[in-house]
């Protein structure tokens, strides 16, 4: 398979990812327990309280989702967006994992994520390394 | 070149002071998940569930600050970042945010939102004004790059 094509699956798997979360936090954010997504993504619990916070993680993760277009624009380039990528996806581990420890979310929920977040991590330490491969040779 | 370095002196700063913003806005989140405080969110409630979004809005905001920093290091080169700051990042923000003041949400509160929005509306037009200046900059990079290929 060809290496870019490879590369460049990895920033739309993740530009994807992110904009079908980026709607449903946006559902979330304005519907509150209405959205009907609420219960996938991010959004576990509705509730009004965390509308606001949720409305500023919804930019985020809206303004990433053009960050990674932007990226496979030059892929090779540009290769330092998945390590900086993986600072994010890091850190909602660590939540998702929190979560869990405070009862917030059931335990296949937190496996499910830590499932998908593993393997988006590896796909995107080997995109970062051919990449890098590719710019040298 | 006294002027180029003046204008590339405003476009760090640019990147420098969404940065610094991004990160108090970062150690903010962090008291609120820690004490049950905040500084500029002025949060009204803590429960269990804020707490666990403001966890996950933390990763995502800090991210983003080593992002400006990473575009900090070739600021022209790296120009977009700065569009995508000011456009979907704090424009967003802003209509997010009046949006759920005129829906009439408790934890947005009149006060809590001319800050914030005053704030983010200075940032976004430093941010563009910003973009342009080092779009500017890569033009006269090229044509200075053509000359001497001429």
């Amino acid at each position: 398979m060809n290496k870019k094509l490879i590369i460049r699956i990895g920033y739309w798997y993740g530009a994807l990812g992110d904009a079908l979360l980026g709607i449903e936090m946006f559902f979330s954010a304005f519907m509150g327990t209405q959205s009907p997504f609420t219960g996938l993504g991010l959004s576990i619990l509705g509730g009004i309280q965390y509308q606001y916070a949720m409305c500023l993680a919804a930019s985020l993760v809206f303004a990433w989702t053009f960050l990674l277009i932007w990226a496979d624009r030059k892929p090779i380039e540009r290769r330092d967006m998945f390590l900086l990528t993986l600072i994010p996806v890091f850190g909602l581990q660590i939540s998702t994992m929190l979560a869990f420890n405070f009862e917030l979310i059931a335990f296949e929920m937190m496996l499910g994520y830590t499932i998908q977040r593993v393997i988006f991590a590896v796909y995107y330490i080997i995109c970062f390394y051919l990449a890098l491969k590719e710019s040298q040779s | 070149m006294e002027s180029k370095q003046k204008r590339m002196l405003f476009i760090r700063f640019c990147y420098w002071l969404a940065a610094i913003l991004d990160a108090l806005l970062a150690g903010d989140l962090l008291l609120y998940v820690l004490f049950g405080t905040t500084i500029y969110l002025q949060y009204p409630t803590l429960t269990p569930i804020t707490q666990f979004l403001a966890r996950q809005v933390i990763p995502l905001v800090i991210g983003w600050t080593i992002l400006l920093i990473w575009a900090v290091q070739k600021p022209v080169e790296r120009r977009i970042i700065l569009i995508f700051t000011a456009l979907p990042l704090l424009l967003l923000g802003i209509l997010l945010d009046l949006v759920l003041l005129l829906l009439g949400n408790k934890s947005s509160s009149l006060g809590t939102n001319l800050i914030s929005f005053i704030i983010q509306m200075i940032l976004m037009i430093l941010m563009l004004i910003g973009f342009i200046i080092a779009n500017q900059l890569k033009k006269i990079n090229s044509k200075w790059n053509d000359g001497d290929l001429q």
